[in-house]
């Protein structure tokens, strides 16, 4: 009996809730029958479940919170797109300088080429106009990308 | 080749991201990763209020715990695509409140320092005025007793009860094992029934003393 009430003792909270196993729950009944002391601890506890239950009505969140994430939201987002602007933005002249760095290397390999007598092959220029115009197409790309960014950034802001 | 975002849709799933009000929280999540407002606002819907139940109860304070809850979606925004699906999506969503929660108490120390107007109202108050302010007194000296209890055990009592989050739930948002979900609820609950009743001997004792 004593053991039975130890166990039960470490049960009873949580029958009162209602969150024991139908096993558990016999367990818990058929000594509460016999016990006066854990009937009136039960009695307690359920009263105080049911007190726990009625509080749960009153959870109200004000309906300002959702329209005031959403703008926190938007506001990151354009934030965000900003930053990525910038950080382009102080990037835009690399495609420009690797471009006429390439260029130049090229005229003046080509130059001393020249100068020694070697005939540079065709392959080897339209290998070097090819670059000059893929380095070219970046940068523009890479500008009209800042550009959509930017455009982006100013749509996201109500 | 890729489409582009809303590109060919409905103007309702542009609107939306593709997303309807019956989609699964994964779903949703996954909505928000790629930006999604309106899945967002879908999972506020769903989580928002009990969110701020469990808020409220730990801070005391319905202004603090609108705030933990906002804050709590816009973590989940920024957090949304490292979730890796090892727990349920609200499971998540509670761990991230209580760790906002914890950061809150830590930084002011003190539970209660607003006004607790939120937990005494009764919303839909009875013909009888006698039996409205009984019930009103008795929810705040409940809601006063839940504050009273031991963090960890308060905690567990309001996931459980407000948040609905099943034992292996509480263990996950609590970093604990199940079976200690289960002794601290018990415990809770036999606390609460302890603080309860004394509360009733000192009010007894205030009035004779009257």
């Amino acid at each position: 009996m004593r053991n039975r009430h130890r166990i039960v003792k470490r049960l009873i909270g949580l029958y009162a809730i209602g969150d024991l196993s139908p096993v558990e729950r016999d367990v818990v009944s058929s000594h509460v029958k016999q016990c006066p002391l854990c009937r009136a601890e039960l009695d307690r506890l359920q009263r105080v479940a049911e007190d726990l239950r009625s509080l749960r009505t009153e959870d109200r969140l004000s309906p300002t919170c959702k329209t005031h994430v959403l703008a926190r939201i938007r506001q990151m987002k354009a934030s965000i797109g900003q930053e990525q602007s910038a950080h382009l933005a102080g990037w835009w002249f690399l495609p420009l300088v690797q471009a006429t760095a390439f260029v130049v290397v090229a005229r003046l390999v080509e130059a001393r080429m020249l100068a020694r007598d070697i005939i540079l092959p065709n392959v080897m220029h339209q290998l070097v106009t090819v670059a000059a115009a893929g380095m070219f197409l970046g940068f523009l790309g890479i500008a009209g990308a800042l550009l959509c960014q930017n455009r982006a950034a100013r749509r996201l802001v109500p | 080749m890729g489409i582009r975002d809303g590109e060919g849709m409905h103007p309702y799933n542009r609107a939306t991201g593709g997303n309807t009000p019956g989609d699964s929280d994964e779903s949703l999540l996954r909505s928000v990763a790629t930006g999604s407002d309106f899945a967002l606002a879908q999972l506020m819907d769903r989580y928002g209020e009990r969110l701020f139940g469990f808020a409220v109860r730990l801070l005391g304070c319905p202004q603090d715990a609108e705030e933990v809850v906002s804050d709590t979606f816009v973590a989940a925004w920024r957090g949304a695509g490292k979730f890796r699906g090892e727990c349920s999506v609200r499971a998540w969503l509670y761990s991230i409140c209580r760790n906002l929660v914890t950061d809150r108490l830590r930084r002011r120390k003190n539970v209660s320092t607003c006004p607790l107007h939120h937990t005494v109202g009764d919303p839909s108050p009875a013909s009888d005025p006698e039996h409205h302010a009984w019930t009103g007194w008795r929810r705040e000296q409940v809601a006063s007793c839940v504050r009273r209890l031991p963090s960890a055990a308060r905690q567990t009592l309001v996931l459980r009860i407000y948040g609905d989050l099943t034992y292996e739930e509480i263990a996950q948002v609590c970093n604990c094992p199940v079976g200690t979900v289960r002794s601290r609820l018990n415990y809770a609950m036999t606390r609460l029934g302890e603080l309860l009743d004394a509360e009733n001997v000192d009010n007894c004792l205030e009035e004779d003393q009257l």
